[in-house]
C-alpha cells in the first residue's frame, strides 16, 4: 500500500494482524498464516505446511519477489488484465504443495514467460532476482545432499542471522541500482 | 431435532430432541425463538443501521477514555469496501469510515479513513499491540519511518466467542476463541495501481523496511 507525502509516494508495509513478535514465544493461534501465491517455496512443502520449517527472513524476501512478479504480470496501469492475458490464476486456487511446484516450474522456465508489454528493465531485474533465489535454494539443497566428508569439512549452518548479506544479493543487482535512480 | 449454533470459533451442537415424544420442550423452543430479536439471533446491536444519501451505513458510538465519545459512520455499502463472507476465519472487512471525533483530533485526511473490522484469534498478539512495537522500531530506524500504517484509533469488543462456551460448559472453551476488533487507519492506495518504476520504488521501500520489522 502507499500514500502521497510531500509529492512523493510512500510505500507502507501493512496488515499486521497475523504477524508475530520476534521475541515472543508460544502459541500464536492455529490459523494458516500466509497467502499461498506469495509464500516462499520452502514453506509450500509438506514439511513447511506441517510447521516444521522455521520462518526466516529470506522467506519474507522471497515473498516480496512473488508479489512483484504477480503484480507485473497480472495488472496493467492499475487494472487487472483479462483472464487470457494474465498469469498465475491457478496459483490462487491451488493447494500449497501444488502451488510450490508451479513456482519451481516458473523458475525453470522464465524464458517461456514472455513479458509482452512489461517494462524490459523491470523484467530483467525480476529474472535476476529469481536467479538469486534459485541459486540460493539449490546451494542449500546440494549441501544437504552431500554426505558429511571424512576431511572434517564443516557443514554450513542454515542460519538467518545475516540479514544484510542476503538482502544485498538483491540490492547489488544491476537492475536494483538502475531502477532506484530517479526516473528521467 | 438438533440445534446448531454457529460463530467464528465453530459450531456448538445440542443433543437431539424428539419433538413428537417431547412436544412441550419443542413448544418452549418455538416460543423462545419467536421472542428473539435481531440481537438474540446474533446481530451485533452496537452497530446501528442508518441511511446516508440513500445508502445503508452503520453507526457506532462509544465512550473513549481520551477522546470522550467517538462516533464512527461505517460506509458499509461503499463500492470500494473489502469484504470476506463465510462462516470460517477472521472475516476481515475494510470499509471507508467518517468520524467527527477523529476528524476533530487529526483533521481531514486526503484520502479519508478506513475501518478494519475482524474477528481475531484471542490467543494471538493483537494487531494494535504489534503496531505499537512497530512504531517503537520506526522511532530508531529512519528507513521504517513513514512506511508503517498509522493506527488512529482502535477498539476491542468485550464478548469473545469463548464466553458462550464457558457458560455452557463446552470442553476447551477458549481454544480458537475469537474477539471482534475495529481499527481505524488513514486510507492507503493499493500497490497494484502502480506500474514499472513507480511500482518498483514503492515495493523497494517496503522491502527495505522489513529488514527491521
Amino acid at each position: 500500500m502507499w500514500y502521497w507525502k510531500d509529492g512523493k509516494r510512500m510505500g507502507v508495509l501493512n496488515d499486521y494482524d497475523l504477524s508475530s513478535l520476534a521475541n515472543v514465544q508460544g502459541p500464536q493461534g492455529n490459523e494458516r498464516t500466509g497467502t499461498v501465491p506469495f509464500m516462499a517455496r520452502e514453506l509450500l512443502t509438506e514439511e513447511g505446511q506441517r510447521g516444521k520449517v522455521k520462518h526466516l527472513y529470506r522467506h519474507d524476501l522471497e515473498s516480496f519477489m512473488w508479489v512483484f512478479v504477480w503484480i507485473c504480470l497480472r495488472y496493467k496501469q492499475g487494472v487487472l488484465l483479462p483472464r487470457r492475458l494474465r498469469r498465475f490464476d491457478e496459483w490462487a486456487t491451488l493447494g500449497p504443495i501444488a502451488c510450490g511446484e508451479k513456482k519451481l516450474v516458473f523458475l525453470n522456465n522464465m524464458t517461456a514467460f514472455p513479458p509482452s508489454d512489461i517494462n524490459e528493465d523491470v523484467w530483467d531485474f525480476l529474472v535476476d532476482c529469481f536467479v538469486v533465489l534459485k541459486r540460493d535454494a539449490d546451494n542449500r539443497y546440494y549441501l544437504r545432499l552431500k554426505r558429511p566428508s571424512s576431511s572434517g569439512e564443516c557443514q554450513q549452518p542454515d542460519d538467518d542471522s545475516n540479514f544484510d548479506a542476503f538482502l544485498s544479493k538483491f540490492t547489488s543487482l544491476e537492475g536494483w541500482v538502475e531502477l532506484s535512480k530517479p526516473s528521467k | 431435532m438438533w440445534i446448531w449454533y454457529y460463530d467464528r470459533q465453530g459450531i456448538i451442537q445440542c443433543s437431539g430432541i424428539n419433538f413428537i415424544q417431547d412436544l412441550p420442550r419443542f413448544m418452549v423452543l418455538l416460543y423462545a425463538l419467536q421472542r428473539f430479536d435481531l440481537h438474540d439471533w446474533g446481530r451485533n446491536k452496537d452497530f446501528l443501521p442508518v441511511q446516508v444519501e440513500g445508502k445503508r451505513c452503520h453507526e457506532f458510538k462509544i465512550k473513549d477514555q481520551e477522546l470522550g465519545e467517538v462516533d464512527l459512520l461505517l460506509h458499509t455499502s461503499h463500492d470500494k469496501r473489502v469484504t470476506h463472507y463465510g462462516l470460517q476465519g477472521r472475516a476481515t472487512n475494510v470499509v471507508p469510515v467518517t468520524s467527527e471525533a477523529l476528524t476533530k483530533k487529526y483533521g481531514n485526511f486526503q484520502d479519508g479513513m478506513v475501518a478494519k473490522i475482524f474477528w481475531g484469534e484471542a490467543s494471538r498478539t493483537s494487531e494494535p499491540e504489534i503496531l505499537d512495537k512497530v512504531e517503537e522500531i520506526a522511532k530508531v530506524h529512519p528507513t521504517v519511518q513513514g512506511h508503517i500504517p498509522t493506527l488512529l484509533w482502535h477498539h476491542t469488543f468485550t464478548n469473545p466467542t469463548s464466553a458462550i462456551r464457558e457458560a455452557l460448559g463446552v470442553p476447551e472453551p477458549t481454544k480458537g476463541s475469537r474477539v471482534l476488533y475495529i481499527l481505524i487507519f488513514p486510507k492507503l492506495h493499493p500497490i497494484t495501481e502502480l506500474d514499472d518504476r513507480e511500482l518498483f520504488d514503492v515495493w523497494r521501500q517496503c522491502i527495505l523496511c522489513t529488514r527491521f520489522i
